[in-house]
């Protein structure tokens, strides 16, 4: 066994209790009150912590702790929460992990610095690097290799056994010379004493200080039932087969100071302050350092910037720039260059720049995207000719916020973009942001469900009973109907256990699109592991921690309707040969106005669904700031917040246009009073309650994440109170705090709704004048928008396309425009393609699209041979009826299909001679029926035409009928239901799209119809309304009555309805 | 002295040959077939697993099954049906309708025993019975008719004696091939079949997901070429369907229109073991009883052996001359077919028996036999192993440890003789259990516990806030804290602590953390 290493000075040996060679004896008597706890555990150490890192943040705070340690299983994931609750509460925060080595020796290490950290999130990045993703993989040699040189480390020995493996202890103290502790945690196991006993003598064996420590698993006592629960998601048994794998008792909760002392000695006790006391690393000492290669030799970040700002100028304006953009601009430059953000605007430019050049059609927003600056380098398409007000705030000064830049691309073409990345900067600089999956009401059912020991049928059935739009609590009423009482003590615990698990982070995936670029290595910034993708990483930090930090990021995000936008001006220049990108679409025309103001707008860019186009008549917006104002106004954050009558009111002129003050005129004068963006709001807690720009900060931070962590009441007596102080009224202020609380969940910031105007214009633009393009355009595009491809051909048809239908003779696999045959060259038929069919793949279909291209089908055989097409491929375009011209009817195309053969190696195309046979011809329900089980659509007939002499027996009227009856008279439709939902207010209404042969029908169903009509709501496809006309602006709403489920009426019919969120 | 042993084979028989020569005609299908014809009677019980469950009662019940992990509706009760719940519709459908609803899982195993039982009851009327999937019987009838008084009069007293002796539902059907028996019993009004030539007429009315295909993509793709019911079937060439659809579905047909024979599993009677031997005198003690008790023994042992059997159960039945009997059942730790073991433990019991009369005849009567599994004594004998441990969990396999085992729970009851068996739980009195069957080699981590448990912890008074029991108690060890059991009602708070008492004995006493009272729960040794 080796002895201590050489540089370690003798020392008094005498005392039993020697933790002393660091800290003076007289440390005792000043730190004997206080303790450092320095192995901790939150929620980020999955299915182990129970709680989260605020929690544990603020009862250490709470018991008068000198700092704590965050240490989670070689991960980091919680601390950055952790550090700003920490920052908040004024608590030394001290980041560290916990790691256990392949050959079970437990450790913990502490970041004595910002070199340290470094080393640690380093350490973190190779072990998980080297397992699969959400384990990680750490031996003795790795760690030999790896320098430590600035972290602490506490040895963990067993819990319950005394005899220990001593070996540890010198292979320990050989890498960590003066900076090893033994951890003394003492649990209540019946052993303390002896165990105690036997690490000091270890202590004195090895000259090795001793400290305390906890194994803290929670916060409080309390959670020890989740704990518990915790242990058995983990093991995947039920809690009462645990046993001894669970922990004895809830002695890992950070325990007060007092008792703590009763258990420990007073100079381990005062050790963990002395080792606190060497750590001295604050998360905010992290400073993002821009790539460098983003600027040519001769040029600095700021010259270069102007250099392209300047060209760009050149390009926007031909003819020159007027006064006012000049000034925007040098106003915007020197405000970039003061806070050092230009390499930030470079990095993205230069990501649009590739785009650009690969043809990919991109477009930024966010905060920054709209300035100015943004709009010549590119990066956004919106003329600030078009507004008026963007841009006056789009980077603060005052309140240090670091741009915001999204740059939505071409959703199929995105992942060029995300391969241009990692090939500039490498996959040590770049890495994708994680999103923390937490537990949502549904999988903490089924997960404590079978932790309780329930069967898989009663947790299957239990979790079912909680549809999408029972928001994000489990409610005791809801089991009614489901067998299960709330009563039972079962049922009780699952409750609440349930509810303390929602919102619990269970494991870490990719976000969506945000980049981290870093000048140096990533892994020494924050740990990066690996994603479920292959060849993909993640940080272990989410998008909020990167800002929270003002860390930066690049959103290269992947968006549908650029996609179609692309296409579609593809496909339009082939007889306009002047449109090629966003820009050269001409801006503010009336008439795509006036289809707007008729709720014309199936499958354009976010006005198309059902609270859009029920908003457009009455908003009527007539100019591109209209259009910004629809897209923040409709969604269920300013409904809720009791704003959307209001802003109505005063632009019909009905209500009068007044604010409570001169100040309040400032920042709400462009939406008529009425605060509509994110970012009034902050303005006015700004101006209104004298917020500080940090504050209103943080107050939208924390309007985004109150639902999930709270935390709004402190910001609400504040905003009372600062406002009472400037003389406004209670009730106005409860109303903005009310709005505020609206905002939360959909809170819509100007600078994205922006951008978004710009792409439902454009594509308004594109249906209007080019509906069969536009069309084409989509279908070649989805999955994508609110509709399926059979509402998106309805529509066109209503336009004055031709559509005709896929087949195996004309089509390819995408849908096509036939200028061929078109009669209006800017209205050609429309040819569906063959990747409309259900279970062909796109490889057959373009291998029917070559064969036919050298010599027309003679028929099903011939075609099946030189297509080389599989069984599976023939029976997808039978069953599509894709094969009408070759075959026939379907059953015909079927019993043809089924025939042919495998071509034999000799013979080209093998040769039967069959006789005829007679097969009934299919009915128009059946065909109708077997076109939407196929292809989703059918340009037959629409099957509530097929059954209308039905309905009209029933004294059921077409949607078209409605509009001729008066308001509040009776009425009765039927429709396939293809979309319900339900806006996240706390009303409970729910509105249900139906669609007959002649358009769409609004169906408005009040809570109390909904609740008792339940099961007709949620599982009709074809549904039956009884109900009451309302007429209003143009929109016709049916108030339901009763509520049918005809979906028998169908029989086979297959149709799809979208639930939104 | 007589004797009689009935038992029987395990033979599969196949019904009739007569629809063999039909066989080798069905590659001519236009030959009119004139032999005699099977005649099959299906019996359809369709709502077995429902009506297993007992009386209607007035809340709606469902029985449910389990489709590809999803949990169906089987059969709805009336009651249910009148809520609107119908086959295979999900459960959550169901509550939806009728949130008062009781759930039951289809029981197979039972519904299996009552068809059994079934055509059991049927042989009275064929042999030819056998138990067809779905829930059906069929019963080969052609050769009964004679006997019963021809078919109308055979179908309606089968009906009758139905109705009569069991209390499920029924429907019937009468052709000449079993596939079509068993799609006809489907409807309540299904012509009576008896010559093969009207099956085509008759079956084509029926749609052809009635064609009981238990393939779900044949049907489909039967209804994807515009096959509706099974006369769009008849109109198709054969060799072409054969060509598209394979054999399986032509054999099918063959055998429904009977072209082909469709040999049926036939139904046996149980297997059970009875003999019985007559006394010569009326027997008063219980040593004659003994002696002859061992000679059927001796039967049992060969008719085991021949089978390669075993028994798990037992029963001696005694019957004395008043037509009174009196029952000796035993029962076996192991399954054995040890004929001096068995009389071993007979003997046990004897010993304790008081006879109520002289006894006349012994009966052996086995209701169950099962399959024979040898013990592997040399490989596992204790003097191979040196660790102690394995020797001990061995002695679980011994035979002779199991016997003595066996004789000392046939003499003192099961309740007397029983494991310990240590339990995986921090609760001190969860930690263990009785058992009457070896125990799990369960690795459990024990720590210091006490030999001897209270039932019922006892309260210890306090003096000085010490706890005080016979003396002052001098602390050992602990604190051990014991925090758990939420999941159960019986949750513990305590801290454990090992005390010496005056007389220097050992305790195990614990501080109750809620309300603070101190209770001694076990002694060391």
């Amino acid at each position: 066994m080796a002895s201590s290493s050489d540089d370690e000075k003798p020392k008094n040996k005498t005392s039993v209790s020697q933790s002393s060679r660091v800290s003076q004896s007289s440390v005792y008597d000043a730190t004997c009150n206080s303790y450092a706890e320095l192995h901790c555990l939150s929620n980020f150490t999955f299915l182990r912590g129970a709680s989260h890192p605020e929690e544990l943040v603020e009862r250490a705070c709470e018991l008068n702790y000198s700092a704590l340690a965050i240490t989670d299983e070689c991960s980091l994931s919680g601390v950055v929460r952790a550090h700003l609750r920490a920052k908040q509460k004024k608590l030394k925060l001290i980041i560290g992990s916990e790691f256990v080595l392949q050959d079970g020796l437990r450790f913990v290490l502490l970041a004595q610095n910002r070199q340290g950290y470094g080393q640690l999130a380093h350490l973190i990045s190779i072990a998980r690097r080297e397992a699969k993703k959400g384990e990680y993989f750490l031996t003795r040699e790795m760690l030999e290799k790896h320098c430590l040189d600035f972290c602490l480390v506490l040895w963990l020995p067993d819990n319950n056994v005394i005899e220990q493996d001593e070996t540890v202890l010198s292979f320990l103290k050989k890498i960590f010379p003066q900076r090893l502790w033994i951890a003394v945690e003492l649990l209540l196991n019946g052993h303390d004493k002896a165990y105690l006993k036997a690490l000091q003598k270890l202590s004195q064996q090895y000259d090795t200080p001793l400290c305390a420590s906890g194994d803290v698993h929670m916060h409080v006592h309390a959670r020890q039932i989740l704990q518990d629960t915790l242990t058995a998601i983990r093991y995947g048994e039920p809690v009462a087969n645990l046993g001894t794998r669970l922990y004895p008792n809830a002695e890992r909760h950070l325990r007060s100071i007092p008792r703590l002392q009763k258990l420990y000695p007073a100079d381990l006790l005062a050790e963990t302050v002395v080792i606190a006391s060497r750590c001295n690393f604050s998360l905010d000492e992290l400073r993002y350092e821009y790539p460098r290669e983003l600027v040519p030799e001769n040029h600095t970040p700021k010259s270069w910037l102007r250099y392209l700002t300047e060209q760009g100028i050149k390009q926007r304006w031909p003819q020159g720039e007027s006064e006012h953009v000049r000034k925007l601009i040098e106003h915007e430059l020197s405000l970039i260059h003061e806070l050092f953000y230009e390499s930030y605007f470079l990095t993205v430019y230069d990501i649009v720049r590739f785009a650009r050049e690969q043809g990919i059609l991109c477009q930024g927003r966010g905060s920054a995207a709209n300035s100015v600056i943004c709009f010549c380098l590119g990066i956004t398409e919106v003329d600030p000719a078009r507004m008026k007000v963007l841009f006056e705030r789009f980077i603060s000064r005052e309140r240090d916020e670091p741009p915001d830049i999204d740059v939505d691309f071409e959703h199929e073409r995105r992942e060029e973009v995300i391969q241009y990345i990692y090939q500039k900067y490498g996959r040590d600089r770049a890495a994708l942001a994680a999103t923390v999956i937490t537990y949502r009401p549904r999988s903490a059912i089924r997960d404590v469900g079978k932790a309780l020991g329930m069967s898989l049928e009663q947790v299957d059935r239990l979790a079912k009973a909680i549809h999408w739009w029972d928001g994000k609590q489990l409610h005791a009423e809801r089991l009614q109907g489901t067998g299960f009482s709330p009563d039972n003590p079962m049922i009780k615990r699952l409750i609440y256990l349930v509810d303390s698990l929602i919102g619990f982070p269970r494991h870490l995936s990719q976000h969506v699109g945000g980049f981290v670029i870093a000048r140096g290595k990533l892994s020494e910034l924050v740990p990066v592991e690996n994603a479920s993708m292959k060849d993909r990483t993640v940080i272990q930090w989410e998008k909020d921690d990167l800002e929270a930090l003002g860390l930066l990021k690049v959103d290269v995000l992947a968006l549908g309707m650029l996609s179609a936008i692309r296409k579609a001006l593809a496909y339009v220049s082939r007889i306009e040969n002047k449109l090629t990108g966003l820009s050269d679409i001409p801006a503010e025309d009336p008439a795509v106005y006036t289809m707007m103001q008729k709720a014309d707008t199936v499958g354009v860019f976010q006005i198309e669904s059902r609270a859009q186009m029920s908003m457009l008549p009455r908003l009527k917006p007539a100019c591109y700031y209209d259009l910004v104002i629809q897209i923040a106004i409709v969604r269920p954050g300013p409904i809720q917040g009791d704003m959307v009558h209001p802003y109505l009111k005063r632009r019909k002129g009905i209500e009068p246009v007044t604010y409570p003050s001169e100040a309040v005129k400032k920042v709400l004068e462009r939406t008529l009073g009425v605060p509509i963006f994110q970012e009034q709001v902050m303005q006015l807690a700004m101006v209104v309650a004298g917020f500080s720009a940090g504050e209103a900060d943080q107050l939208r931070r924390c309007m985004a994440a109150w639902k999930r962590k709270g935390g709004l009441e402190i910001f609400e007596d504040k905003l009372l109170a600062g406002m009472s102080e400037r003389g406004y009224e209670e009730a106005f202020a409860r109303q903005i705090f009310r709005q505020i609380r609206g905002f939360g969940d959909y809170g819509f910031p100007e600078s994205h709704s922006a951008s978004f105007a710009l792409l439902a214009y454009s594509s308004s633009w594109l249906k209007c004048y080019y509906p069969a393009a536009f069309t084409c355009a989509l279908l070649n595009s989805l999955p994508m928008g609110f509709y399926a491809p059979a509402q998106l051909v309805q529509d066109a048809k209503r336009h004055g396309v031709k559509v005709e239908a896929a087949d195996a003779l004309y089509s390819d696999y995408d849908c096509t425009l036939e200028y061929e045959n078109a009669t209006d060259q800017k209205n050609p038929p429309l040819r569906l393609g063959l990747r409309m069919i259900k279970g062909l793949s796109e490889i057959s279909a373009e291998h029917i699209q070559q064969a036919r291209a050298e010599a027309v089908f003679s028929n099903v055989q011939d075609m099946a041979s030189r297509a080389q097409l599989s069984k599976a491929d023939l029976e997808a375009l039978a069953a599509a009826d894709a094969l009408s011209g070759l075959s026939g009817h379907r059953h015909r195309a079927y019993w043809q299909v089924s025939g042919v053969e495998k071509p034999m190696p000799l013979f080209h195309a093998p040769q039967f001679k069959e006789n005829d046979v007679l097969l009934r011809k299919p009915g128009k329900v059946e065909d109708v029926s077997a076109d939407y089980a196929h292809t989703g659509l059918s340009l037959k007939s629409h099957p509530l035409a097929l059954l209308r002499q039905q309905l009209h027996n029933k004294g059921i009227k077409r949607s078209t009928d409605l509009w001729s009856l008066k308001n509040g008279s009776l009425a009765k439709v039927a429709g396939l239901v293809i979309g319900r939902q339900r806006p996240g207010t706390a009303s409970g209404v729910v509105f249900v799209t139906l669609e007959d042969e002649t358009g769409h029908i609004n169906v408005v169903v009040w809570p109390k119809f909904a609740e008792a009509q339940h099961q007709a709501l949620i599982k009709s496809r074809l549904m039956l309304v009884s109900g009451t006309v309302q007429q209003e602006d143009g929109v016709l709403h049916l108030i339901a009555g009763r509520l049918q489920d005809i979906s028998d009426w169908l029989g086979d019919l297959q149709t799809k309805s979208r639930d939104f969120h | 002295m007589s004797k009689n042993t009935t038992a029987q084979q395990l033979p599969l028989l196949l019904p009739s040959l007569n629809v063999a020569k039909q066989a080798a005609n069905q590659a001519n299908v236009k030959v009119k077939i004139k032999t005699q014809a099977e005649l099959w009677l299906c019996l359809f019980v369709p709502r077995l697993s429902l009506e297993l469950l007992g009386q209607q009662t007035d809340t709606p019940k469902i029985v449910l099954k389990e489709v590809a992990g999803r949990f169906l509706v089987h059969t709805p009760c009336d009651l249910a049906a009148d809520y609107g719940v119908s086959s295979n519709m999900t459960v959550n459908a169901a509550y939806a309708l009728c949130p008062d609803l009781q759930l039951h899982h289809r029981d197979l195993e039972k519904e299996k025993t009552q068809l059994i039982a079934m055509a059991d009851w049927a042989q009275q009327y064929t042999p030819m019975v056998s138990i067809a999937e779905g829930n059906n019987l069929l019963l080969e009838i052609s050769a009964s008719l004679d006997l019963f008084g021809g078919l109308s009069a055979l179908k309606q007293r089968i009906e009758t004696d139905f109705s009569r002796d069991w209390a499920y539902s029924l429907q019937t059907a009468v052709s000449p091939t079993p596939l079509a028996s068993r799609m006809l019993a489907r409807f309540s009004d299904a012509p009576l079949v008896e010559r093969s030539e009207d099956l085509r007429s008759i079956l084509g009315k029926l749609p052809i997901t009635e064609l009981l295909l238990n393939e779900k993509k044949l049907l489909e793709k039967l209804q994807k070429i515009g096959v509706a019911n099974l006369q769009d079937l008849w109109r198709l060439p054969r060799a072409s369907l054969a060509r598209r659809f394979g054999q399986r579905l032509i054999k099918h047909l063959d055998k429904l229109l009977a072209y082909q024979a469709d040999p049926q599993p036939l139904h046996q009677e149980p297997v059970f073991f009875d003999a019985s031997i007559e006394l010569p005198y009326e027997a008063s003690n219980n040593k004659s009883v003994s002696i002859v008790a061992g000679q059927l023994l001796q039967q049992l042992e060969s008719f085991l052996r021949q089978r390669d059997a075993s028994v798990a159960q037992l029963i001696f039945r005694l019957s004395h001359f008043d037509k009174t009997s009196q029952d000796l059942p035993i029962g076996f730790r192991q399954c054995t077919r040890d004929a001096e073991h068995i009389h071993d433990l007979l003997e046990e019991h004897l010993s304790r028996l008081r006879l109520s009369a002289a006894v006349c005849e012994v009966r052996l009567l086995v209701n169950e036999i099962l399959p024979f599994i040898a013990h592997n004594k040399a490989v596992f004998s204790a003097h191979v192993l040196a660790d102690q441990n394995i020797a001990e969990s061995n002695l679980n396999k011994d035979p002779d440890w199991q016997n003595l085992l066996d004789q000392l729970q046939n003499r003192f009851g099961h309740q007397a003789v029983q494991y310990l068996q240590a339990e995986n739980d921090h609760r001190p009195e969860c930690a263990w259990s009785y058992q009457s069957l070896i125990p799990d080699d369960k690795d459990v981590n024990q720590k210091q516990r006490p030999l001897w448990l209270l039932e019922q912890a006892q309260h210890l008074s306090q003096r000085n806030n010490k706890p005080y029991y016979h003396g002052v108690l001098h602390f050992i060890s602990g604190p051990e804290r014991i925090e758990s059991g939420w999941w159960q009602e019986s949750q513990n708070h305590r801290d454990y602590y090992v005390v010496q008492d005056v007389s220097c004995r050992y305790l195990w006493v614990y501080r109750d953390l809620q309300s603070k009272q101190w209770y001694l729960h076990g002694f060391f040794k």
